[in-house]
């Protein structure tokens, strides 16, 4: 296994420690979920070899399963061109040599990719014969005649058994008990009360002095550790009093263990990946100790120490009870043996590539009995070639080909129907690049061409740490990579003062008594007396709840609002020049004139809306809202760190909006209207619900285009609604907008409802550019569509400030889906039904477990895992260049984490940043559209009424219409 | 109102035949059709048979009321269920106030958890499961409400059992839910040996296991009452999760969310209160069991307080919360305070059930309402050392688990030695067999010429 080596390549343990921080999750408290690549740690590599090796490394699956590749191919998501296509590149010129049956290498290879020749157990195949599943069981003379061919020999070359990594492997092996069941049956525990972020009510003694000390002292004191692990309570115990540091107690028990130097490295990586959920938060809160709320100094070294201690006794005991070498080369070496020895040779299981070959050759059952050695040598050696990991790799590129056609035929069709903007549209409309925000900007074009939408990441260029009115600390609203120098508050205007304070008293209050009586309720006389005074009441709110969960949530909210409305706010955004107010961080608090203006006019630049404004501006920011989901904030704006984007699009607007920046502004060469007015508002994605910010401060002569804006927004709040239910199985496929709205609206309030939304489910492409590559084109909320306008970007400047924002952001989130869809279990968390939220750090499944990360399985339900198409409106040359100054998407880019298709601004020409074959390195291809006509439609609706599944492009004409003179209302 | 007094007999067989059938309806259909049950057909029939259930139990319960004419009270007979000989199990239903209660609070949070998990579960490919499993819960608790006798609870209690350890097993993919199932479902039936002495000895002792009969026990010796009490208390001892017996509980969180809010939260894990309430005649009778049902059950509610405190999961922490309180309320019975400990029982399992449900919001709320201040224990303050070692126990859980592993250790090795012993001895047998098979085939002609 190569390594990548840090900066301690001198010491086995060091180096293993640094490598396994790369590798495990680095998922943070689930509170604050940021989409990240899942394996960020081999994005060095090449894709398709970052993916096997790292998911061979935490025994995963690096793509989808073949039978979903089959699956594809037989529904037609993959055509047969795409195969054939993807099939060549792979063979070359050795595509047409005849291998064997008079078939040429393609169609053997064809034959292998399409039929189920990876059984690995003879009664599993003969039971799906019988069942009649399989190919075999319709032609059964083809397949006796295979299985007998197979049994004369020669047989087929098995790649070798894997040498297990760590004691464990090897004894499971060897058939003894497994002796992580115990050792993270005490690690679980210890690890979660150790890491605990406030929800146990006792807390672990000692925890300040490190999680090796902690358990040491705990067993100082006299507690023993379980049976199986004794007498590692001894050990621990004696380590801890002669202040042994946790590092002389990992080489004891390395060498106890038999761990020669050598195999330190990749030993002790197998074993921190081993608990790997629990490990990856320690080792997250150890490099990034910001995400831990208690400050435990928590470090990977203490926790390899303990878990070392106890899996060196355990080790010892059943090494001892089954007369087996503690040694770990010479246990490694006998469990390698035995697997050899044990490994199934069955004449049917190599019958399969046989009989897979000889059904598409179409050949009598006799040729086959008596086909030449040599041509079934030649066979081995072809199915040994097509490994499954290569066949996949095959129709992983086949996949995402077929959809790349798609897309790329589809913005080519609608080149010749693209509409030029209104001089001056009625309304204008920023919201997120999120691919959620596809099917709303859609519904508010096809209302009317005088509406123009944008897409800008969401945090609008304004990144900074905001603390909202009840917020207890600022928390930072900016991409990850972004770090904010702002802080930003939310404060009551001047008159409700002494209403906020009063408000704040009795807010804390109620807060009080709602943490007491949760914490009394599970105490034993609090839980006696709240069952008795409190029983009823919970029974009442658990079934209003339950039977009308819109409803009892609206009244409730109304109720509140009625008893104690929020009180008026304003954001603290601008300070003097000269004078610097610093925080209790350290960041002054808002910003100075020339930080606002240089943050709006880049933005506006960077949007390209730099004239023609609409009277009326409405920037959206987006978050979800659900209930009984710990996985809430992986909906929220991937742009704001995973946060809401609403206060971001509010202090946006609000700097537009001041004279003084406007001036500064027009300094930088964006004039914005004396008539134009921004407004912020929160887009809810769960409910999809607005709401608007800082209305009070509209002036008179914006308010009726206002109110057009709004009713607009009204509309296709409704109508996205109404294409998200398509979806959703429990909405009826009947509805109308209006009670579409309604049932999201109920989902997001619902407690029991595992799939408040599907996030970014299904997302696939990023098209950065200018709308109308894309205006009246339906793409299914699958794409991310940021604003960019080659013709006012000088020098590629804006390019480079989106490439770099966008690149990371839109791969991250494509790759979190496309690993924890292609391996839920071991990349995902698993399904939510049995899931059980541990020390506010996330969720274990059932009653202890490790940490699961990732995505849950209903968020990925429906997704199709592919790289991100990310198409950008620039020449070839300029994305190069862009490309090489920033490291980061050069590696997206050149390692083909992303699909890269640039589109030439004036002629429309697309190439594709192709992988590179025998004939040319990587680099941009042409890419030669179909002349297919695309289906065309009225309205959105037509096209999707009636379907939940993926749907093609189709152009929808109500949103290509061109502005009339009168404008339309 | 003598219609409603009339209704009556029908409503009491209803609340338990209706779930039963649906489960043998939903079984019939599923079986029948080579394609997967939908969720609609589970869904209907279940739902529906729990709704027809939940409205018998509440005109029951205003029956027995006393609100319109006459309380309901007493027995009401169907004749015999079965009989061998001169022994003979009733089919008689008793309506009196704990079983009324019991009935009302069961149906009312199955129906609910029902509706939760149409939501809850949509789209999981246990969902039929689910609901066949939730009917035969809601058929087995309504037979235990209503059981005149203890034969018929005992079928009920069965039924029960089965539920909950299958619901415990429900992601049965996984290798954890299964094994907790099996530790939940060996607890069972170690204590259900309890119950089935105890209703024999009844029948032989008192000639009747009808439960308006148990007052005649009062007349027997009281070392026999204590033996029979002694059985009846072991058998609610494992389905209520105490001392010993408790390791079973927080494993039991395995199971989908809702299931764990009815079954460890609402219903089940009060079953083996509702049963000492039942033959309390026979706790009445034997002071010394009474005094160690007090004992035990407050060590488990000290104990499972103090592992409570120590746990950092929502479910577990729950699981424990509700175990603390079960071991007050079974002081409370065996302290003779019944109708507390009934009053307690229904506001605990509406408790539960919301906080249950509510579990994963825990995020949610410790981000609105903020973290409670940890402030640092008397005793770890004066006495480290030992503060410790308890938190250590309570996080371990006292290594309940492992304990009872280690000693029915030797009764497993007994088995294992019998086991190898059979094998050792069906080997010789079968060698001795096949060596004469093969002379004979020695001999066959056939057998020469190949």
């Amino acid at each position: 296994m190569s390594t990548t080596r840090g900066p301690h390549s001198g010491d086995p343990v060091e180096a293993a420690l640094h490598r396994a921080a790369e590798v495990l999750p680095d998922q943070g408290p689930i509170g604050v979920f940021v989409h990240h690549n899942t394996l960020h740690a081999f994005q060095r590599e090449s894709f398709h070899d970052g993916v096997q090796r790292g998911a061979s490394l935490l025994s995963a699956r690096p793509y989808l399963e073949l039978d979903a590749y089959r699956k594809a191919f037989a529904s037609g998501r993959i055509e047969a061109q795409d195969l054939e296509f993807e099939l060549r590149c792979e063979l070359g010129d050795r595509a047409e040599s005849p291998v064997l049956l008079s078939m040429s290498r393609l169609e053997v290879w064809t034959a292998l990719m399409l039929a189920e020749v990876d059984a690995t157990d003879a009664v599993g195949l003969d039971f799906a014969i019988a069942a009649g599943t399989n190919g075999p069981s319709r032609d059964r003379a083809l397949w006796n005649a295979a299985v007998r061919r197979c049994e004369r020999g020669p047989m087929r070359t098995l790649p070798l058994p894997v040498a297990p990594p760590r004691h464990r492997d090897a004894l499971l092996l060897l058939g003894a008990a497994d002796p992580d069941e115990v050792v993270h049956g005490e690690l679980v525990r210890l690890c979660s009360a150790y890491l605990d972020q406030g929800q146990a009510q006792a807390v672990l003694p000692s925890r300040d002095r490190g999680f090796f000390v902690a358990v040491g002292e705990l067993h100082r004191s006299g507690a023993p550790v379980a049976f199986a692990c004794r007498p590692a309570d001894r050990d621990l115990a004696d380590f801890v009093a002669r202040e042994c540091s946790a590092r002389e107690v990992v080489d004891v028990c390395l060498s106890a263990l038999g761990v020669e130097a050598s195999m330190v490295e990749d030993f002790v990586v197998a074993t921190l990946l081993s608990l790997r959920g629990f490990a990856g938060m320690v080792s997250r809160f150890a490099r990034h100790p910001e995400d831990d709320r208690v400050h435990v100094h928590a470090s990977l070294l203490d926790f390899l120490a303990v878990r070392l201690c106890y899996e060196r006794r355990i080790v010892e005991r059943l090494c001892a009870e089954h007369g087996l070498p503690v040694a770990f080369a010479a246990l490694r070496r006998r469990a390698h043996d035995h697997a050899l020895a044990t490994a199934p040779r069955d004449a049917r299981l190599d019958a399969l590539p046989l009989f897979a070959v000889a059904h598409r050759a179409g050949v009598e059952p006799d040729r086959v009995a008596d086909l030449p050695e040599a041509e079934l040598a030649a066979l081995w050696q072809e199915s040994q070639a097509a490994s499954t990991v290569t066949r996949q790799r095959v129709f992983h590129e086949a996949y995402e080909r077929r959809y790349r056609r798609q897309i790329l035929d589809a913005l080519a069709q609608l080149r010749p129907h693209a509409v030029r903007g209104p001089s001056r549209p009625s309304a204008q409309f920023v919201f997120c690049i999120d691919e959620r925000e596809e099917s709303i900007r859609r519904a508010l074009e096809e209302q009317s061409p005088e509406l123009e939408t944008f897409g800008a990441a969401g945090f609008f260029g304004v990144a900074m740490d905001y603390q909202g009115l009840y917020d207890r600390e600022p928390a930072p609203h900016a991409p990850v990579v972004v770090i904010p120098a702002h802080e930003v508050h939310e404060s009551p205007v001047f008159t409700e003062r002494d209403w906020d304070a009063l408000r704040r008293r009795m807010r804390s209050a109620v807060h009080a008594v709602e943490r007491t009586t949760g914490k009394g309720s599970r105490g034993l006389l609090g839980g006696a007396g709240s069952s008795l005074l409190l029983g009823p009441l919970a029974g009442a709110a658990a079934a209003v709840r339950v039977l009308a969960p819109r409803w009892s949530m609206m009244l409730r909210d109304s109720i509140e609002r009625w008893l104690a409305p929020v009180p008026t706010t304003r954001l603290v955004s601008l300070r003097g020049n000269a004078i610097a107010l610093d925080g209790p961080r350290q960041k002054p608090i808002g910003f100075s004139l020339d930080e606002a203006a240089d943050r709006v006019a880049n933005t506006l630049k960077n949007l390209g809306l730099v004239r023609d404004f609409a009277p009326v501006v409405v920037v959206l920011g987006h978050g979800s809202t659900s209930l009984n989901n710990p996985h809430e904030s992986a909906h929220d704006c991937g742009a704001c760190g995973g946060r809401r984007g609403g206060a971001n699009a509010r202090l946006f607007a609000e700097l537009a909006n001041r004279l003084a920046v406007r001036h500064a502004v027009a300094e930088r060469g964006v004039e914005i209207p004396d008539d134009c007015w921004f407004v912020g508002a929160l887009h809810d994605t769960a409910d999809d619900s607005v709401r608007y910010y800082d209305l009070q401060a509209l002036p008179s002569h914006a308010a009726a285009a206002f109110d057009v804006a709004a009713a607009a927004l009204e509309d296709a709040r409704a109508r996205s609604a109404h294409e998200r239910c398509r979806r959703f199985e429990h909405a009826a496929a009947t509805l109308t907008p209006a009670q579409a709205l309604r049932h999201v609206e109920e989902r997001a309030r619902h407690l029991a409802q595992p799939r408040p939304e599907y996030g970014h489910c299904t997302n696939a492409i990023a098209v950065v550019g200018r709308r109308r590559l894309t205006r009246g084109l339906f793409l299914d909320r699958r794409a991310f569509l940021v604003s960019y306008d080659p013709t006012v970007d000088q020098d590629d400047v804006v390019l480079a400030r989106i490439l770099a924002a966008v690149g990371p952001v839109g791969a991250g989130i494509s790759l979190e889906y496309y690993f924890s869809s292609v391996d839920n279990e071991v990349f995902g968390c698993g399904t939510k039904l049995p899931h059980n939220v541990t020390g506010l750090l996330g969720v274990i499944n059932g009653h202890q477990g490790d940490l699961r990360t990732g995505l849950p399985l209903q968020m990925v339900e429906i997704h199709e895992p592919m790289r991100l198409l990310m198409i950008v409106e620039a020449t070839c040359d300029a994305l190069l260049r862009v490309a090489a100054r920033n490291p980061e998407v050069m590696e997206l880019v050149g390692n083909r984490w992303v699909q890269l298709v640039s589109v030439h601004p004036e002629t429309g020409a697309m190439h594709y940043f192709d992988k590179a074959t025998s004939q040319r390195p990587a680099g941009f291809v042409p890419y030669v559209p179909s002349d297919a006509p695309l289906p065309t439609v009225q309205t959105s609706a037509e096209w999707y009424e009636g379907r939940s599944e993926h749907l093609a492009p189709a152009i929808v004409a109500s949103a290509l219409r061109t502005a009339g003179p009168g404008g339309v209302a | 109102m003598s219609e409603l007094l009339d209704l009556v007999p029908g409503c009491l067989v209803a609340t338990i035949a209706a779930p039963g059938a649906a489960v043998v309806c939903v079984a019939l259909i599923a079986l029948a059709s080579r394609e997967r049950t939908s969720e609609r057909v589970a869904l209907v029939l279940v739902g529906i048979a729990l709704a027809v259930s939940l409205a018998a139990s509440a005109i029951v319960a205003l029956a027995a009321s006393g609100l319109f004419g006459p309380g309901v009270e007493g027995e009401v007979d169907f004749g015999a269920w079965l009989s061998v000989g001169s022994y003979e199990v009733p089919a008689v239903l008793l309506v009196d106030t704990p079983a009324v209660v019991f009935s009302l609070l069961a149906a009312a949070l199955t129906a609910l958890v029902a509706r939760f998990s149409k939501t809850y579960l949509h789209r999981e490919p246990g969902f039929v499961r689910f609901y066949v499993l939730l009917g035969m819960f809601a058929a087995g608790t309504q037979l235990v409400a209503f059981a005149g006798a203890l034969d018929l609870m005992f079928a009920g209690w069965e039924l029960l059992g089965w539920s909950s350890a299958l619901f415990i097993g429900f992601f049965h993919e996984r290798a954890e839910p299964a094994r907790s199932s099996v530790r939940a479902f060996t607890t069972y039936r170690i204590c259900d040996i309890g119950f089935l002495l105890a209703i024999v000895a009844t029948h032989e002792l008192i000639g009747s296991t009808r439960i308006a009969a148990l007052p005649a026990v009062a007349l027997l010796p009281t070392s026999v009452t204590t033996a029979i009490a002694a059985m009846f208390l072991f058998s609610a001892l494992g389905k209520s999760a105490q001392l010993p017996f408790s390791g079973w509980l927080p494993r039991a969180m395995e199971g989908p969310t809702p299931s764990s809010a009815l079954f460890y939260g609402g219903v089940s894990v009060h079953a083996g209160l509702y049963l000492l309430l039942r033959v309390w005649p026979m706790l009445e009778a034997a002071p010394a069991v009474e005094f160690v049902g007090v004992a035990i059950g407050l060590s488990t509610a000290v104990y499972a307080t103090l592992v409570a405190r120590t746990n950092s999961d929502a479910k577990g922490t729950l699981a424990h919360a509700t175990l603390a309180q079960v071991g007050l309320m079974l002081a409370e019975i065996c302290a003779g305070y019944r109708e507390l400990a009934l009053l307690h029982l229904t506001g605990h399992a509406l408790l539960r059930v919301w906080q249950y449900l509510r579990a994963p919001n825990a995020i949610h709320d410790a981000h609105r309402i903020g973290h409670e201040h940890v402030v640092p224990s008397f005793l770890s303050s004066s006495r480290p050392h030992l503060a410790k070692r308890l938190y250590a126990a309570a996080l371990h859980r006292w290594r309940l688990d492992e304990r009872l592993d280690r000693a029915i250790a030797p009764v497993l090795g007994l088995a294992r030695w019998i086991d190898v012993t059979e094998r050792r001895l069906a080997a010789f047998v079968r060698a001795g067999d096949d060596s004469r098979t093969n002379d004979r085939r020695g001999q066959d002609p056939r057998g020469g010429a190949s």
